[in-house]
């Protein structure tokens, strides 16, 4: 229930009032998305230099390298190479994936599917825009210091990111850039809490909100929790770095007098766990609701889903020390950890039997958002069962640090929040800008991303399996390793096919943003919940009239239904039966 | 009552509980930032057989017994200043003594630091004096943030004092953890 009605505020009338330095959330929730879509060409051109140099190790970068690397002939540079790999993990998790499902969706949708006018502390939420800005500058800036950016890895590992390993400032400015933009993502953690603590309307308990809102929530709650942890440990390596403090440094405590590097690897997967199901939560309860509305049947197990994403959430944040099994860690330790981890399969197995009974027997639309969504409940499948195997100790001895370990995390955070993301795009662009994206090339941008993406990543997890490991810049210097050249040509190539494929949305989207003509209707999907019972695109302080929530997101397909439709208005009444 | 005054009345009620439920995560994600600091300290602490390390002495707690007197002193007023500010009334004595605490903390503070430095506890000289700068860093670090949040005191809920209060908690925890144990 609402605790308080916000006001109409009147619409902004100035260019930098309407579209820079905006309060609504809407147009933060854009600006985060082109922000995030910027981001997403950085870090995938970074991928396909990385696979270039896998691929054809030697060999000049076309057309791009004799521009960016003339010194090297056009050949990626070992040095640059793990600059490039450092760079691409920090910017697709970070600046691209996390700015679309939580800051564009985040912003856009839980306002307008609670109905509420706006989020409850609107200049926060701006604030939280320009300082993720703020260290996009700070990371980029990296890029052109004299030893270059970060290449430590995106985990950043001492004594890799200690003064001894990167001696650089770009090191430095990527510590101060993650701080900064986690200060912004607690920014919005505490505004997405609030808003949907106080502002839910009339007659919405917790349970008649869509599951996206309840993945959107979730993750703020994970952020709020979990990004400070991260903040201590890059607060304690800028330390380090600039101020000559020893806590990552090599040596026993006791007897030198300096720290420990395993300490940032602590500090770093008690954070670094929650942010697989931080960035991955939204994408569930986007496609947990696109699932019941494309299939036009109610969402099998809706409340259990809700409550399997909320053990996930509270068992993420015991499980981390799987990703440190190779470190000495204690045999209790590491089975107690393996068991942890293995519990998190129940209710990933709950909601995942639930997104099947969803589709069991559906009316179903094969609309682009709904292909996306299968999208993600096929690859989501392939990235969670993979994860069994790393989470068994003996198992992941000899895949940690292989490719089969970049192949797994790919396939769930990549594959999984990307596609979730791009179903999520599809869908409320209607909502977002008043125009439909065209559906025959959402349909085709669906497919050759589909190929390429499996392809890439099924091959990474194959190359990883046969013993490649990761982050080297010429495997092939190992002779047991020459054989995988050709499997890692073929990586490459579904790479450039993937990367090639998402020309293909950026057109249609920028088409449909800037040049389209013709006007989305209010409800083109014919969905119940709140956003679509206002027009498109929604209006400047989103309902005239805060709405009362009638019945659940997932009334479809019922024979109660009143409309004469096979769905129904969340604030619309179902009759008895 | 005309439903003008009960909205208004509403209003005012759902801005006082949003800033409550806003400012306790903030509370909670500077209590996890604090808590893995303290994390970082029992790493170091139960893994070593001597502490302080070979070769270091512990500090004199004169300069934090004073840091600490202050930092209760700032919370003490404040939290005086704030029962009556809630009822509307501006004590200014309260205020300033509570904004005096503060920066007296903040200054007892740079002796502190200075006093490091003259036993030879540098910063980079190793873990235990790396920790006794960085956490005092980054808790000083807060208390000029709530110092600067005190020139804006609200009358609608207790948000900058209960931050206040929060430090002064962090405050003990870090002196009985970084000077006693």
């Amino acid at each position: 229930m609402a605790f308080f009605e916000q006001h109409i505020h009147p619409a902004p009338k100035t260019f930098l009032s309407k579209y820079v330095f905006s309060f609504d959330h809407k147009v933060i929730g854009k600006q985060f998305l082109w922000y995030g879509i910027f981001f997403l060409g950085v870090g995938g051109m970074m991928a396909l230099l990385i696979r270039w140099t896998l691929a054809f190790p030697g060999e000049a970068f076309p057309v791009l390298g004799p521009l960016l690397f003339p010194d090297n002939g056009g050949v990626v540079p070992p040095d640059t190479y793990a600059m490039l790999f450092t760079m691409h993990g920090t910017i697709m998790i970070f600046y691209a994936i996390t700015p679309i499902l939580i800051g564009a969706f985040g912003n856009f949708c839980i306002p307008l599917m609670i109905g509420a006018r706006d989020m409850v502390f609107p200049t926060l939420n701006m604030l939280s825009f320009w300082l993720a800005v703020l260290s996009a500058v700070l990371l980029l800036a990296g890029l052109v210091t004299p030893l270059g950016a970060a290449a430590g890895g995106w985990t950043s590992y001492p004594t890799l990111s200690t003064l001894i390993g990167s001696p650089g400032v770009g090191q430095t400015l990527w510590a101060l850039a993650l701080f900064v933009v986690g200060i912004s993502s607690i920014m919005g953690a505490i505004n997405y809490i609030t808003t949907v603590i106080v502002l839910r309307a009339p007659g919405m308990g917790y349970f008649d909100m869509p599951l996206t809102v309840w993945g959107l929530w979730l993750t703020a709650i994970l952020n709020a929790i979990f990004l400070p942890v991260l903040g201590a440990g890059l607060l304690l390596l800028i330390f380090d770095r600039v101020f000559g403090t020893t806590f990552f440094l090599a040596g026993a405590a006791a007897t030198s007098g300096t720290g420990d590097p395993i300490l940032f690897q602590h500090v770093f997967w008690i954070f670094g766990h929650p942010e697989v199901y931080i960035l991955i939560l939204p994408a569930w309860g986007i496609v947990s609701d696109l699932l019941s509305f494309f299939a036009r049947k109610p969402a099998f197990g809706a409340k259990s889903t809700a409550l399997s994403m909320t053990a996930i959430t509270i068992l993420s944040t015991v499980v981390y020390g799987h990703h440190m099994y190779t470190t000495s860690m204690s045999p209790l330790l590491t089975q107690t950890f393996m068991a942890l981890t293995m519990t998190i399969s129940i209710p990933s197995a709950i909601f995942f039997a639930n997104w099947l009974g969803t589709i069991w027997k559906g009316s179903i639309r094969f609309s682009t958002p709904m292909l996306f969504s299968l999208g993600v409940v096929f690859v989501f499948g392939l990235g969670g069962l993979t994860g069994l195997y790393l989470a068994t100790v003996t198992v992941d001895f000899y895949l940690h640090d292989t490719y089969f370990v970049v192949g797994h995390f790919h396939y769930t955070m990549a594959a999984s929040v990307l596609l979730g993301g791009f179903a999520g795009t599809y869908f409320w662009m209607p909502k977002m800008f008043g125009k439909m994206m065209n559906e025959f090339w959402g349909k085709v941008h669906f497919w050759i991303t589909m190929v390429g993406l499996n392809g890439l990543f099924t091959g990474m997890m194959v190359v990883g399996y046969a013993g490649m490991h990761r982050r080297l810049y010429n495997p092939f210097v190992y002779d047991f390793l020459h054989k995988l050249i050709p499997i890692n040509m073929f990586v490459t190539v579904c790479a450039i096919i993937m990367g090639a494929s998402q020309i293909i949305f950026v057109i249609n989207f920028v088409h449909a943003v800037f040049f389209k003509k013709e006007n989305a209707t209010q409800n083109p999907w014919e969905v119940g919940t709140l956003e679509w019972t206002i027009p498109s695109p929604a209006p400047s302080h989103n309902f005239d009239v805060i709405p009362v929530v009638k019945c659940g997101p997932h009334e479809l397909g019922n024979p109660n239904l009143t409309s004469g439709r096979d769905f129904q208005y969340q604030t619309e009444e179902l009759v008895k039966a | 009552m005309s439903s003008a005054t009960l909205n208004t009345d509403l209003n005012i009620a759902g801005k006082k509980v949003s800033s409550e439920i806003a400012s306790l995560v903030f509370i909670i994600s500077l209590a996890m930032l604090f808590a893995t600091l303290f994390l970082g300290f029992s790493f170091y602490r139960f893994t070593a057989t001597v502490w302080p390390p070979a070769g270091f002495e512990r500090p004199s707690l004169l300069n934090p017994l004073i840091s600490t007197f202050w930092v209760l002193s700032a919370s003490v007023w404040g939290e005086l200043f704030y029962r009556r500010y809630l009822t509307k009334v501006f004590s200014k004595t309260f205020y300033s003594l509570a904004l005096f605490s503060a920066l007296a903390f903040l200054v007892s503070q740079v002796f502190f630091w200075r006093s490091l430095k003259g036993v030879g506890l540098l910063v980079s000289a190793g873990v235990y004096p790396s920790m006794l700068h960085a956490f005092t860093w980054v808790h000083a670090g807060h208390v000029v943030m709530a110092v600067g949040a005190w020139f804006f005191p609200r009358t609608e809920n207790r948000s900058v004092i209960n931050f206040w209060h929060f430090l002064s908690l962090i405050w003990i925890l870090m002196f009985i953890i970084l000077f006693l144990v």
